[in-house]
């Protein structure tokens, strides 16, 4: 495939992956407050979502993909709150283990890379265009 | 005469092949730029090319033939790890948005240039053969 018109395949599948990302870090900060309902239960696990390339073999084009989405297995941590339903009998509860700060990094990135992929979208569809002035 | 056979048209498309070819690597990186273990790549430089006659990868002639490997091109520009990546983070990503922005406004300018040069010289041989601009 001609490569500039490769590049719009290429950034567009960036910018897909970034809004899976983004979408996976506002869920994370949605359900950050989370907790268990009963007893027992779990509260709200922190999604990750992991990348990888995909290499089309005919064309020789590589572009993105989401290879999965995991949960994060770091423990929860706890906190006294022993009115709340879930509380157990010493009156801690566990709460989710998202951390605003690193969903906030995350979602900066994302934005920065989403940004990036736009620009060179830009970048080929002008010089595609700057081709077809030669026939003027 | 072909136009194709005149250095002058020759040397700018095949320039304008090349920074193609370096647009379309450039965003691969970007947008591979948070895939763990990827290595940013980069296309050989333009002097290569010009030296190589343009007869790379492998022909195929019948549908049965099987075409060469993977990104290999028929135009000598051929992809390498990029040499100038000065960041790898811990996941093994060497793509730095940055670098490969930069990258990309000279691209975009230089193939401004090419463009610009190859209309110019398109014009000067109307002038010469018609003496109307």
């Amino acid at each position: 495939m001609d490569p500039l018109k490769s590049i719009l395949q290429i950034s567009a599948s960036g910018m897909l992956a970034q809004g899976e990302r983004l979408k996976v870090v506002s869920e994370n900060v949605a359900n950050a407050s989370s907790a268990a309902s009963k007893p027992g239960e779990d509260p709200y696990r922190r999604k990750t979502i992991t990348f990888e390339e995909l290499l089309n073999r005919d064309t020789g084009v590589s572009t993105v993909q989401v290879s999965s989405i995991d949960r994060d297995k770091t423990d929860f941590s706890l906190r006294y709150e022993p009115s709340h339903p879930s509380a157990d009998e010493l009156g801690f509860i566990k709460v989710s283990n998202v951390s605003p700060i690193l969903e906030m990094a995350n979602m900066r990135e994302a934005s920065r890379s989403y940004e990036a992929n736009m620009n060179m979208f830009e970048a080929a569809r002008r010089m595609r265009s700057q081709i077809l002035d030669l026939l003027k | 005469m072909r136009l194709a056979d005149m250095s002058f048209f020759n040397l700018a498309s095949r320039r304008m092949n090349w920074l193609g070819a370096r647009q379309q690597v450039i965003a691969q990186n970007v947008a591979n730029s948070d895939t763990p273990g990827f290595r940013a790549q980069d296309v050989s430089p333009f002097a290569d090319v010009l030296r190589s006659t343009g007869a790379g990868g492998v022909r195929t002639t019948n549908t049965r033939h099987i075409g060469g490997l993977a990104g290999s091109r028929t135009d000598g520009v051929s992809t390498v790890e990029d040499p100038e990546a000065y960041e790898t983070s811990l996941d093994g990503n060497s793509v730095a948005l940055e670098q490969q922005t930069i990258k990309s406004t000279e691209v975009s300018e230089n193939y401004r240039l090419a463009a610009q040069l190859y209309r110019k010289g398109h014009e000067m041989l109307t002038l010469a053969a018609t003496g109307v601009r």
